[in-house]
């Protein structure tokens, strides 16, 4: 017996390997495999009372052979990150033209908009009943540190753009140190595709602060 | 292309379904086969009863999809966070600062588990302190501003190693940070260029296939 490597293998919850079904399904074996026919195909529940819309999908594309396989995205899970290149002990702003060639403190000190993180993610792909190949929810966190107390608490601007989709988000705290800024979510579909995408994080604050980008994730909400 | 039919009634009639008798998973798996491998390659349209479903197109999750961002760490960063300069070593804290932030990441975590958090890089070539060592006493790997336990591990001279256990963190977004709150009077310079988080114990989200 030989199951395609891409294609779904049965539900285990559903059947277990090798042991009998449940005494109700016991000796009804015509219906149980109507059942499963219904199930796997998701055009009726396991009462036989006939689904709204299909759930599910198949590796060729049809929804018919499995309870659970595009009906779930997994929340809060981390696919993709970015990371900045800097001098931590330099108090002196980067160049915004070359950065990598002249590394230093990476911080913004309101010349210029800089963009410290360019990453590739990998946005899963949104449950059906979206198109398939969009992508599901996206959230991105970005760590910044503050070099002094900030102008005012909303003073760090961050830019995030996954796949040409800008999205933007403020500092809610001015005070020195470590802040985590949500930015987004980005709707599921929003984007014309899933898996890998380019992601830019970009930092911006008014002259006289001084703030620098450590590290940035995104996340399915 | 072929396509292997198995059909399951007679197994299933002829022994598996006699009443009081169990329909086994193996029935179940030609059952699967044949009507899921097989119906709508032999046939043309769609399965009965299943009109409302849309078939955008044909897609893989081999090659691109889940599986490809199930083994995600919770966190990783991999930039280039240097502690002074080649020949010259840090000594001061950025402005007024009271602290140095040597390495900072986010760490997401889906649900509370316990996480290990590895942190390496490669030892400076200044006059000072080249790689993190029990000697700082300045040096803390804080997580959400709580000082964490710090192991150095042995690696060879050009490289060094970190190695914490973070404990059980619970569900949400965390911040992890090396801190350097003095500076020794040599100074320090050392470069840190990866850190990855996992879970203590392997545990890995498995989706359904």
């Amino acid at each position: 017996m030989t199951f395609s490597p891409i294609r779904h293998d049965l539900p285990s919850p559903l059947v277990a390997a090798d042991q009998p079904l449940s005494a109700d399904v016991m000796g009804r074996s015509w219906e149980s495999i109507a059942y499963l026919w219904q199930v796997t195909t998701n055009s009726a529940d396991g009462r036989g009372t006939a689904l709204a819309a299909p759930q599910g999908h198949t590796h060729e594309g049809v929804r018919d052979q499995t309870l659970t396989a595009d009906s779930q995205t997994l929340t809060a899970w981390p696919c993709g990150f970015g990371a900045p290149n800097v001098r931590a002990d330099s108090p002196f702003s980067p160049d915004p033209v070359s950065p990598h060639y002249a590394p230093n403190g990476g911080w913004a000190d309101g010349s210029a908009t800089l963009t410290p993180i360019r990453s590739v993610i990998h946005a899963p792909f949104a449950p059906a009943p979206a198109a398939i190949g969009s992508n599901a929810a996206l959230r991105s966190q970005v760590l910044i540190e503050k070099g002094a107390t900030l102008s005012a608490a909303n003073a760090v601007t961050i830019t995030v753009t996954i796949d040409g989709v800008s999205l933007v988000a403020n500092s809610a705290n001015a005070a020195a140190g470590l802040e985590a800024i949500q930015v987004g979510d980005w709707a599921a579909a929003s984007l014309t595709k899933g898996g890998p995408l380019e992601m830019l994080i970009q930092i911006s604050v008014p002259s006289g602060d001084f703030a620098r980008v450590w590290h940035a994730l995104v996340l399915t909400p | 292309m072929a396509t292997l039919v198995i059909d399951p009634r007679p197994e299933q009639q002829g022994s598996n379904a006699a009443p009081q008798q169990a329909v086994r998973a193996d029935a179940f798996a030609a059952a699967w086969q044949t009507i899921g491998n097989s119906y709508e390659t032999l046939t043309t349209g769609i399965a009965p009863g299943n009109g409302g479903r849309t078939v955008a197109q044909v897609h893989d999750h081999s090659t691109g999809g889940k599986g490809a961002f199930l083994a995600q760490p919770p966190s990783r960063w991999q930039g280039f966070a240097t502690m002074g300069d080649e020949g010259t070593a840090a000594t001061a804290h950025p402005f007024a600062l009271t602290s140095t932030i040597c390495w900072a990441s986010l760490l997401q975590v889906y649900t509370d588990q316990g996480l290990l958090l590895v942190l390496r890089g490669n030892t400076g070539s200044a006059n000072g302190v080249n790689k993190p060592s029990s000697d700082l006493n300045g040096l803390t790997l804080e997580l959400d501003g709580v000082p964490m336990l710090l192991g150095f591990e042995p690696t060879g001279a050009l490289d060094w190693a970190i190695a914490v256990g973070l404990g059980v963190v619970t569900a949400g977004v965390h911040t992890l940070a090396l801190k350097l709150s003095t500076y020794p009077a040599e100074g320090v310079a050392w470069g840190i260029y990866g850190a990855e988080v996992w879970s203590e114990s392997n545990e890995q989200v498995r989706l359904d296939p």
